[in-house]
């Protein structure tokens, strides 16, 4: 999962998170998770005034931002001093699987198909806790 | 602000103080009463958009507010000066909340705001003993040894009990007090056991997310006594863990904003 801005979201990328009004963060969701964006709902959700989506995987690569590799052995050096440990050996394993998740090994990288597809359209228009795309998106891998 | 400090904890040592008289003298500090909201309003706690210092007296209640208007100083020089302590701080606060609700612990709030200051001594070793607090650094990565294990080498105290030393000398309750004591060591700790033994699995968490940098390179182990005092099983382990990754990714922007306003 990665959080970014919406100026470097772009069409094929998929929301993890359900999308909020930044003057109503309370209020209903105006795009469920799950779903793929397009162009048209990019340009929908800037003029609602969405500053930031968070995405699945981690699409935009951020300067200095470590790699897959960086992180797995940042891993294995943190928990070198509780290898004798079955508890903390299976919490380091939990901690793997989540760094191959937020890498997006499993889902959600930007995908290369067409990324203006009529998706999009009627997304904005169901607005809240659209979730039937979520499996069609991920499916889409 | 040192002046409201004082006039606040010499408040706090009254025990029937009422949430009005607090309210009004935290209020009546702009910086003081921005700070708290901040924080108020920052993951720790997941409510979003408290605005006003009495509904938050409301919502978490006079220790908790009184603990973050006692702290919001030592966390403003730790988001300046030691930024990856202050992350780990803020992660270690929504992480203890995770293992609160998870779990359905009493005073989740106040379990929350524990996590949140459990490191507040070693901000206090680095204002007071900025020499030996770069020696402890260079210990524990030439040695390989706990930030811990080096405070005591060199201080003869460490920086938990500096913290408990701090939140006493705020007259904060015991319930706060207990868990910043003993996070390290949690056998230790007594009428509040299982706070502590809550704001040490969320230490560890957080640790093990690589979220933050406490000072201490290396994961410590998940003491067996806050296991069971928990009633931790490995499927509730993997449940938090994961939450807690969701989590920290808010937190990190949270940490992120904070930076751009200090700045701007």
């Amino acid at each position: 999962m990665q959080l970014i801005p919406i100026s470097l979201a772009a069409p094929g990328m998929v929301l993890c998170r359900e999308v909020r009004r930044s003057d109503n963060p309370d209020g209903p969701p105006i795009c469920g998770r799950g779903v793929e964006l397009t162009a048209s709902l990019l340009e929908r959700l800037r003029r609602m005034g969405v500053e930031t989506v968070f995405v699945e995987g981690r699409p935009v690569h951020v300067e200095g931002e470590a790699t897959l590799e960086e992180m797995l052995a940042a891993l294995e050096l943190r928990f070198r001093k509780v290898e004798a440990d079955p508890r903390m050996q299976r919490l380091k394993e939990i901690c793997r699987g989540l760094i191959h998740k937020s890498m997006g090994d499993d889902c959600g990288r930007q995908k290369s198909g067409n990324p203006a597809d009529s998706q999009g359209d009627q997304v904005a228009a169901d607005i809240a806790g659209d979730h039937q795309q979520t499996e069609q998106a991920v499916g889409k891998q | 602000m040192p002046g409201i400090i004082n006039r606040l904890s010499r408040l706090s040592e009254n025990n029937r103080v009422t949430v009005q008289e607090m309210s009004r003298l935290v209020a009546s500090d702009q910086v003081l009463s921005a700070r708290v909201l901040r924080l108020v309003n920052s993951p720790s706690y997941g409510f979003y958009r408290v605005a006003t210092i009495s509904n938050a007296m409301i919502l978490l209640g006079v220790d908790v507010v009184k603990s973050l208007a006692l702290s919001s100083s030592i966390f403003e020089m730790m988001e300046r000066h030691i930024l990856g302590l202050w992350e780990h701080s803020l992660g270690t606060g929504v992480a203890a909340n995770i293992i609160a609700r998870r779990l359905g612990l009493a005073e989740c709030e106040e379990i929350s705001t524990a996590a949140l200051i459990h490191d507040i001594g070693k901000v206090i070793i680095k204002i007071k003993f900025d020499d030996e607090y770069r020696q402890i650094q260079e210990m524990v990565e030439r040695d390989g040894i706990d930030a811990r294990e080096a405070e005591l080498r060199l201080l003869a105290v460490d920086h938990a009990e500096v913290g408990e030393i701090l939140a006493n000398s705020w007259h904060l309750p015991e319930k706060l007090v207990e868990p910043v004591t003993h996070h390290h060591d949690v056998a230790k700790s007594g009428d509040h056991q299982i706070k502590t033994a809550a704001v040490h699995l969320a230490d560890v968490l957080v640790k093990a997310n690589g979220f933050g940098s406490s000072g201490d390179p290396f994961v410590s182990p998940i003491q067996e006594i806050a296991w069971e005092r928990l009633g931790m099983t490995d499927e509730l382990l993997e449940e938090i863990a994961g939450e807690l990754d969701e989590k920290l990714v808010e937190v990190r922007n949270f940490s992120l904003e904070m930076q751009s306003s200090n700045g701007g």
